[in-house]
């Protein structure tokens, strides 16, 4: 007799979803689904709206990286407009995007995902949680929370709040940096370097100890995509898209990000509301392809600030000859470089004087009927591509979603997880636990992917080949 | 260890939603020297500045419907949370992460909950809402008036 496990909905997740796990008469792994199944449809219902209104009901998407969207927005109203923005401007907008990465990485790292990493897969599920790691990890945890506080004080500092700013507009931003505000965003760069190569030493000891558990989570080659700069440096805000596979070779180089409909399509399963994007030439779903922290270090020729370039060579060097880290699990690894990056590049532009310029925006009217931004958002690139009319009126939305181009690699890694933990052996929580945390490592942000709102809880069922339900668990 | 803060929160286009945010709003107008944080919802980094308080308010709207007043609710951080922390957490949460990360909590934690009716897109709130709002200037005014006097500096 068949059966089919129910996670539902995961945990330390943003967003709600479950995964169903299908079992053979032999209680072995038949296939897995990781199902998104909430619902919101911002595409639809900006259609009507003005463009200049766009960074900020896009914002609104989600409370995790509403700065992506805003920049990412608002880099589209510069393509309608067809301007380039001053340079302050641009400055200020990579300030806040790596404001964002900041907080967005910190949380994933220290709130989400360390519970597992540091308090084990198999501790009893009501500690496994922030809380549970203050017996033993209360300085990692404090210092989570100031890396966090620190990077919403950029998005505040320059947004006046700390969520949904509406600072950045087609043509620019709204305000400049003050020198005061500068320095005091100046004076948190080394505690905050400190707690990031803090987290990336707590994350090598328990690489080290899980060492062997980790070529179950997601090993499998795909193609990477990400954002690198004209020179193949690690990049966040602009730049051209490249294109890897595993084993190094670049399919497109320095793409502009407006051709991505060339390279990308998106299709639909009946079990989930997240889409399914892939690479168009491959097909689906052949084409799969990971974005986010993991295809980004994998497909950068060097990062541009020493302490994480330093650990980008000792990451590369965990597949060799060239070839990328197709771990999933090292999503985690990957972060906290990016972390570490993140940090040495706050300090770099808030270094450099014409950060403090005030020509910050350039003003423009509607020149073209179609416009698209890209940006690297903390969980991967994101596209928002909009057609106006000719009073700027949005006729159509489209926005590609980072955690929706993971859609197929989450779905990969849930699979090579499920099939090595489930033998026909009593299921136990900590196995559950092992294929949730296969979500986790992509740090997917469904409320983004499918534009909706989120809550967490757990929900596990076990059915019958009928449909009826066996058991089930809650937590 | 500082005096009062007010963490005011809700989504303010949301019509009564933003009843929080309204509410603190109007008393770090009313009272300047009050610490004020007006914030779309809670995150965890809020634990900090709530540990370096002995006076914390918490305001939010609320969507009963059997009450039309003000309510005034202590909030516990004995009880503990099985809950995740993402980038929303509760007031208990909160006072839980004080407690757990910098070891202190504030004397007295209460959050008022402002009734709500209208959720609907749009800025503007409710007659009732709108006047429970202003009503949370004087609350707080009699908060501050009942709370024990702070000891001499040693």
């Amino acid at each position: 007799m068949t059966r089919t496990l129910t996670i539902d909905p995961i945990t330390r997740i943003e967003g709600h979803a479950k995964i169903t796990i299908q079992l053979d008469q032999n209680g072995v792994v038949e296939d897995t689904r990781f199902h998104v199944n909430e619902f919101r449809g911002f595409e639809k219902f900006c259609e009507g709206r003005l463009l200049w209104e766009m960074p900020g009901i896009t914002s609104r998407i989600c409370g995790i990286c509403p700065s992506s969207h805003l920049i990412t927005s608002a880099k589209a109203g510069d393509d309608i407009f067809a301007v380039e923005i001053p340079e302050t401007a641009e400055q200020l907008r990579r300030l806040l995007t790596l404001g964002q990465w900041v907080q967005s990485h910190a949380l994933s790292f220290f709130h989400l995902s360390s519970p597992d990493l540091l308090l084990g897969f198999d501790a009893p599920a009501a500690t496994r949680n922030v809380f549970g790691l203050m017996s033993g990890h209360r300085e990692l945890v404090r210092r989570g929370i100031r890396l966090r506080k620190f990077g919403q004080e950029i998005i505040e500092v320059l947004g006046g709040r700390r969520i949904h700013t509406p600072w950045a507009v087609a043509g620019g931003v709204r305000e400049p940096l003050e020198a005061e505000k500068r320095n005091h965003l100046l004076a948190w760069i080394p505690e905050a370097r400190e707690t990031a190569r803090m987290a990336l030493d707590t994350l090598r000891k328990f690489e080290e100890g899980f060492r062997d558990n980790i070529p179950h989570f997601g090993t499998f080659r795909s193609l990477f995509v990400g954002l690198v700069s004209a020179d193949g440096a690690l990049e966040y805000y602009g730049g051209g898209l490249r294109i890897a596979d595993s084993g190094g070779n670049v399919l497109e180089d320095h793409v502009d990000p407006r051709r991505y409909r060339e390279f990308f399509a998106e299709t639909t399963e009946s079990w989930s509301y997240l889409k399914f994007p892939y690479y168009r030439p491959d097909g689906y779903p052949k084409g799969m392809y990971r974005v986010g922290p993991l295809a980004r270090v994998n497909i950068c020729d060097y990062i541009d600030t020493p302490l994480a370039e330093e650990e980008r060579k000792a990451f590369k060097a965990l597949a060799g000859d060239g070839e990328m880290v197709t771990n999933s699990f090292y999503y985690h690894h990957a972060r906290l470089i990016e972390l570490l990056f993140c940090i040495e590049k706050i300090e770099q532009l808030l270094s450099d004087p014409a950060i403090l310029g005030t020509h910050i925006r350039a003003n423009a009217m509607i020149n073209r009927p179609e416009g698209i931004g890209a940006s690297e958002a903390p969980r991967g690139t994101l596209f928002h591509h909009y057609w106006v009319n000719e009073d700027g009126v949005l006729q159509k939305v489209n926005m590609l979603i980072a955690t929706g181009q993971n859609n197929l690699a989450m779905n990969r890694t849930i699979n090579q997880i499920a099939a090595h933990y489930i033998d026909g052996s009593p299921i136990t929580e900590g196995i559950l636990n092992r294929i949730e945390a296969g979500i986790r490592m992509f740090d997917p942000c469904l409320s983004c992917s499918t534009h909706a709102d989120g809550r967490m809880a757990l929900h596990v069922q076990i059915l019958n080949p009928d449909g009826s339900l066996r058991t089930e668990v809650r937590r | 260890m500082s005096g009062s803060l007010v963490i005011g929160y809700g989504n303010t286009l949301r019509s009564d939603d933003g009843a929080g945010v309204r509410a603190a709003e109007l008393i770090r107008a009313a009272m300047p020297d009050v610490e004020v944080v007006v914030v779309s919802q809670l995150t965890p980094e809020l634990a900090e500045n709530i540990s370096r308080h002995r006076h914390v308010v918490f305001l939010d709207a609320s969507a009963q419907t059997d009450w039309q007043s003000l309510r005034v609710l202590p909030v516990d951080s004995g009880n503990p949370s099985s809950a995740p922390v993402t980038h929303a957490a509760s007031p208990e949460q909160l006072l839980q992460l004080s407690e757990s990360v910098y070891g202190t909590v504030p004397e007295r934690t209460v959050l008022v909950t402002i009734p709500a009716v209208s959720f609907e897109l749009g800025e503007a709130l409710s007659p009732l809402t709108a006047r429970r709002v202003v009503e949370c200037v004087d609350w707080f005014r009699s908060e501050l008036s009942d709370l024990p006097a702070r000891p001499p500096r040693a």
